[in-house]
């Protein structure tokens, strides 16, 4: 009994429904047709603006790189100041760089330059000179700086070295050498009671 | 033109033969879905998902005889309506049957014209009227109807049982309305 109320209710409603009804029916049409095409419209259109969109910020990039080269590059070229006034066309200034070149070549006249004086003063003695020479070339040696040490960069302890250092030179330095004669005295002699006797042999001894 | 015939041409893609399909079902698709969602706009909104829908997968369709096609149609459009209800709607929020109850006698309702049974069950809380459309009008039994909805069969013998209760309600007491 129940199911066939039931049946007579599910009836009774299809029933109904086949009844047409007020509703925007072709605007739901429109989107239905909207929604099965784009997936076939749309993706070209997507790939296309994307790979568009990757070409523009490669270019930027590659353009943005180009300018920071020339400014670096237009740095120096900047700072020297330019005066476009004072160039000349080039045909003008080659006609220029050739009178140029002529007129140094026929009138070049040198300057006039002083004969160099004479030295008249006599030069001093020579023992002297190198007692000037060696005391001066020890004050330079002594004023100047020890040269850094480049290789090692760790920083050394230095000492200050007190006093003059002088150069050894073997021309310099007279040799003199002297031979001296010892003899041992006897007893009897060294009181002067005896002559020496000079039979005896004598040591030779050389004293620098 | 033929049934087979039109739906041959839409598996083919062709426009014009869904135009036509949507032409002759689109009326008794958008009541069944209003049946569901009592509101013009949402029932818009689904019957556009649901031919959107019967249009991509209408490759998989196999005829069955006379009417299959219009029952297939049916149940996709009752599976977008039971979708959008899932997620306005939680079925769960009900309360336990009391088996003592007796059925409600709804012989009346044989009087009525059919316009004024759909209003009345129009009037109907979204579970109530659900579980009614589901079990009554469709023909689901309750263990589909629980898998559908994702509830127990008991709360949907206890949903049914009381739908049956408001209307008769609706059907003794004059000018009675009742509903979300």
């Amino acid at each position: 009994m129940e199911r066939n109320l039931e049946n007579f209710f599910s009836e009774k409603i299809r029933l109904a429904e086949q009844k047409p009804v007020t509703w925007n029916k072709d605007t739901t049409w429109h989107l239905v047709t909207m929604s099965l095409e784009p997936q076939r419209k749309r993706t070209p259109f997507f790939y296309a603006a994307a790979c568009l969109l990757m070409l523009v910020m490669l270019v930027g990039v590659q353009i943005g790189s180009y300018q920071a080269d020339v400014d670096v590059k237009l740095t120096p070229l900047a700072a020297s100041p330019i005066r476009p006034s004072s160039y000349l066309p080039i045909e003008e200034e080659c006609k220029v760089t050739q009178q140029r070149v002529v007129n140094q070549t026929t009138h070049t006249t040198l300057p006039h330059q002083p004969e160099p004086e004479q030295i008249t003063d006599p030069l001093p003695e020579p023992t002297e000179s190198i007692d000037r020479w060696i005391a001066a070339e020890s004050t330079e040696t002594s004023l100047q700086p020890f040269p850094a040490d480049e290789k090692t960069p760790e920083v050394q302890a230095v000492e200050p070295i007190i006093g003059i250092i002088i150069p050894e030179r073997k021309t310099d330095k007279v040799v003199t050498e002297k031979k001296v004669k010892f003899r041992w005295f006897k007893p009897q002699e060294q009181n002067g009671l005896e002559p020496p006797d000079t039979n005896v042999k004598n040591v030779f001894a050389r004293i620098n | 033109m033929k049934e087979s015939i039109l739906i041959t041409a839409c598996q083919r893609g062709d426009r014009k033969a869904q135009e036509v399909l949507y032409s002759e079902y689109a009326d008794s698709m958008y009541r069944l879905v209003w049946r569901y969602v009592k509101s013009q706009a949402d029932a818009e909104d689904i019957v556009i998902t649901g031919f959107v829908r019967i249009f991509k997968s209408i490759d998989s369709f196999r005829s069955q005889g006379t009417g299959s096609f219009g029952g297939w149609m049916r149940k996709v459009m009752v599976n977008e309506s039971l979708m959008w209800l899932r997620k306005q709607h939680n079925f769960n929020l009900t309360e336990s049957l009391e088996d003592t109850f007796n059925e409600p006698d709804l012989e009346a309702f044989r009087d009525l014209e059919a316009e004024d049974i759909y209003q009345c069950i129009a009037q109907l809380p979204t579970g109530y009227r659900t579980v009614f459309n589901l079990f009554v009008i469709e023909g689901y039994d309750h263990r589909e109807i629980a898998e559908m909805l994702g509830i127990q069969d008991v709360t949907s013998r206890s949903q049914l049982f009381k739908a049956k209760s408001l209307l008769k309600k609706m059907l003794t007491q004059e000018g009675f309305h009742y509903g979300t």
